[in-house]
């Protein structure tokens, strides 16, 4: 399909081993320092703009969050909602900033589109609301919505959660070896990632990330094993979290003038 | 055995078998996911795809094949004629349906994992088997990868029509076939498909405009000898396009790239739309038709070798090599994620699968020629 695309797989693998050379992979997503099963190479999170309010909440000793997505936001697969992505991500974060105020509003409607979602946020996005991290693409994929659609509600979104003052972080679909049989991820996860990038916002591309981890072997996303299916999900999960806490702090890091500052930071 | 190359008559032009071929070939290697071999097709170094060529040549041939009934046995028994073919292809689209329906009811009982709820909650088909059923029938029901057909299927029925009007009004024809690509995209009319509120991933109304080119050009040929001058012009604005779109393509996969690309420009051209063929992507197809035809006269030497005999005959059987690439992709699919997805099992997997194509293209064509001779001496 025409769209931009993430970098393909396989120039992904051929690259990989390069790219590991050359750039040095500590500090790109080893947020706990000890789980080196959650690494990725960098160049899958390098664009980070800098969390302007995110850094000005921080500096406060707060942080409030609105999660916004589907059944994987509910945890489909995990243990229960405690291994959840938003849990972890919440853990994740109290262990990084210790003594934080952390507020975590999840909003997970399965099976929703990106249209559906973005009709629903104004009436989610609360005046204290720092950050949102939005999980989308699934539903829309899975229905094959119009691309064109797909971009206007992303735009929508993305400009009500800018309104209200708030960062935004994106993330898109899952990957399994045989999603591609069953909907075309292609499309649309190349065009968030273009989105992201024309809106400057944060994406973590959780499509690249796990396939990239299962080509790597860390987890087998084809078994057939009902334990192994949910010990996989609550350890990419837990992942994730940690994923996106490092993409926080760092986009908040970003956001610091040089020198330091955080009262003048840029709200 | 006959040696293949009895058949060919010198009259018929080999390029159109060929590229045919060729395009049945990527189509087939673009539809088994993460394989490397989709980077030997066009799909990466443009913004067209196999697609375009698909349709553009069956135009084309359906016009070479359909012209001379037309003009000699009229109107209602061409009409009958090209229905019989729809019949055949929506029979090739049903049982590649039943094929489909057995992949994914395997895929769900073997991979349920309530992780993918929405992935895999893609298909109605395991949920409302019946709905999926009458939906399949009437083509609304489209599974991945199984969209080509159905445009293929509409833009037939209406063909008869269509051939008539080049025949006798081909400016009003082609005036017509514009107009209906314009409509089709600046208001996105689309024929609907399942679940409501959804259409086609091929909208057959944008689509049209390039079969009908083919058929135009295969009608007048004459339509091609722009003036001598204007050649290099052509050749030349058609090579930058092709580089330009290559370099646009390439920022995909290479984010490094992406600086390069003013912003005005990616927010213009972005979405590039395949449903209603985005302009982009017609003149993308076009240029490269062009260069191709340039750097590929009738008469090259290359075409009658017998290396190129498999993608050839490929060509010429075309529906069933489609219909037997589209299973084969289901199945080396299935192979790679049963097997482990390495660049040798890839190998393997798309070696075979053209094999197995170029096999049943040339017993087709064994057998084929058989029963003419048959029918010829009987």
């Amino acid at each position: 399909m025409p769209h931009p695309a993430t970098p393909a797989p396989h120039l992904h693998r051929l690259c990989t081993g390069v790219l590991l050379a050359l750039l040095p992979l500590a500090g790109t997503a080893a947020a706990g320092g000890t789980e080196r099963a959650c690494d990725v190479p960098a160049e899958l999170l390098y664009h980070n703009p800098p969390l302007h309010r995110v850094h000005k909440a921080l500096a406060e000793g707060r942080l409030d969050i609105l999660i916004l997505g589907t059944g994987s936001t509910a945890g489909a697969g995990t243990s229960d909602s405690q291994h959840a992505y938003p849990e972890r991500l919440r853990q994740h974060l109290a262990d990084a900033h210790p003594g934080l105020e952390l507020h975590i509003q999840v909003a997970s409607h399965p099976g929703q589109t990106a249209q559906q979602l973005q009709r629903i946020l104004p009436t989610l996005l609360r005046h204290q609301t720092d950050l949102v991290i939005w999980q989308t693409g699934s539903a829309d994929a899975a229905r094959k919505l119009s691309l064109q659609s797909f971009g206007q509600a992303i735009s929508t979104g993305l400009r009500s959660i800018r309104n209200r003052g708030a960062d935004v972080i994106l993330m898109d679909m899952q990957y399994a070896p045989y999603t591609l049989m069953m909907a075309d991820f292609n499309s649309y996860r190349g065009y968030l990632w273009w989105k992201s990038r024309q809106e400057d916002v944060g994406l973590l591309p959780r499509y690249q990330i796990m396939e990239y981890w299962y080509e790597q072997g860390r987890f087998d996303l084809a078994t057939d094993d009902p334990a192994q299916q949910r010990a996989n999900a609550d350890a990419i999960h837990d992942c994730l979290g940690q994923l996106l806490a490092t993409m926080t702090s760092e986009g908040a890091a970003h956001a610091a003038p040089a020198g330091d500052g955080a009262g003048q930071a840029a709200r | 055995m006959p040696s293949p190359s009895q058949a060919p008559t010198t009259s018929r032009d080999l390029r159109l078998d060929f590229f045919r071929g060729l395009a049945l070939w990527w189509i087939f290697l673009n539809h088994i996911p993460d394989n490397i071999f989709s980077w030997a097709t066009v799909r990466n170094y443009g913004f067209s795809d196999a697609t375009e060529i698909f349709v553009f040549i069956s135009g084309y041939a359906a016009a070479l094949a359909y012209r001379r009934p037309m003009l000699q046995q009229g109107m209602v028994f061409t009409t009958l004629h090209v229905w019989r073919r729809c019949w055949q292809l929506y029979v090739a689209h049903l049982i590649l349906f039943l094929f489909f329906t057995a992949q994914i009811a395997y895929v769900a009982e073997r991979f349920g994992n309530p992780m993918y709820m929405e992935e895999m909650n893609v298909t109605p088909l395991l949920d409302t088997p019946h709905l999926a059923l009458l939906d399949a029938l009437m083509l609304t029901f489209r599974p991945v990868n199984m969209d080509v057909l159905p445009m293929y299927i509409v833009l037939l029925l209406a063909f008869p029509a269509m051939l008539w009007m080049l025949l006798r009004v081909p400016v009003i024809a082609s005036l017509l076939s514009i107009g209906l690509y314009m409509v089709a995209r600046v208001f996105e009319i689309n024929l609907p498909a399942h679940p409501p509120g959804n259409s086609w991933i091929f909208n057959p109304f944008a689509w049209q405009l390039l079969f009908v080119l083919g058929a135009l050009l295969a009608l007048y040929p004459k339509l091609r000898n722009y003036p001598v001058r204007l050649t290099p012009v052509i050749d030349l604005l058609a090579l930058a396009y092709v580089l330009g779109a290559g370099f646009i393509v390439a920022t995909w996969h290479l984010p490094q790239l992406e600086r390069w690309v003013p912003e005005n420009l990616a927010i213009w051209m972005y979405p590039i739309d395949k449903t209603n063929l985005d302009t982009l992507r017609l003149v993308h197809f076009l240029a490269l038709a062009h260069l191709t035809l340039r750097l590929v006269p009738r008469e090259a030497g290359w075409l009658q070798r017998t290396w190129v005999w498999p993608v050839m005959l490929c060509g010429r059987k075309s529906l069933e090599v489609f219909c037997l690439g589209i299973f084969l992709s289901f199945v080396g699919h299935l192979v790679l994620i049963e097997l482990g997805n390495d660049v040798w099992l890839q190998c393997a997997v798309s070696g075979t699968g053209i094999g197995i194509m170029a096999s049943l293209a040339y017993v087709l064509h064994w057998y084929g020629s058989r029963a003419a001779a048959g029918r010829r001496s009987g």
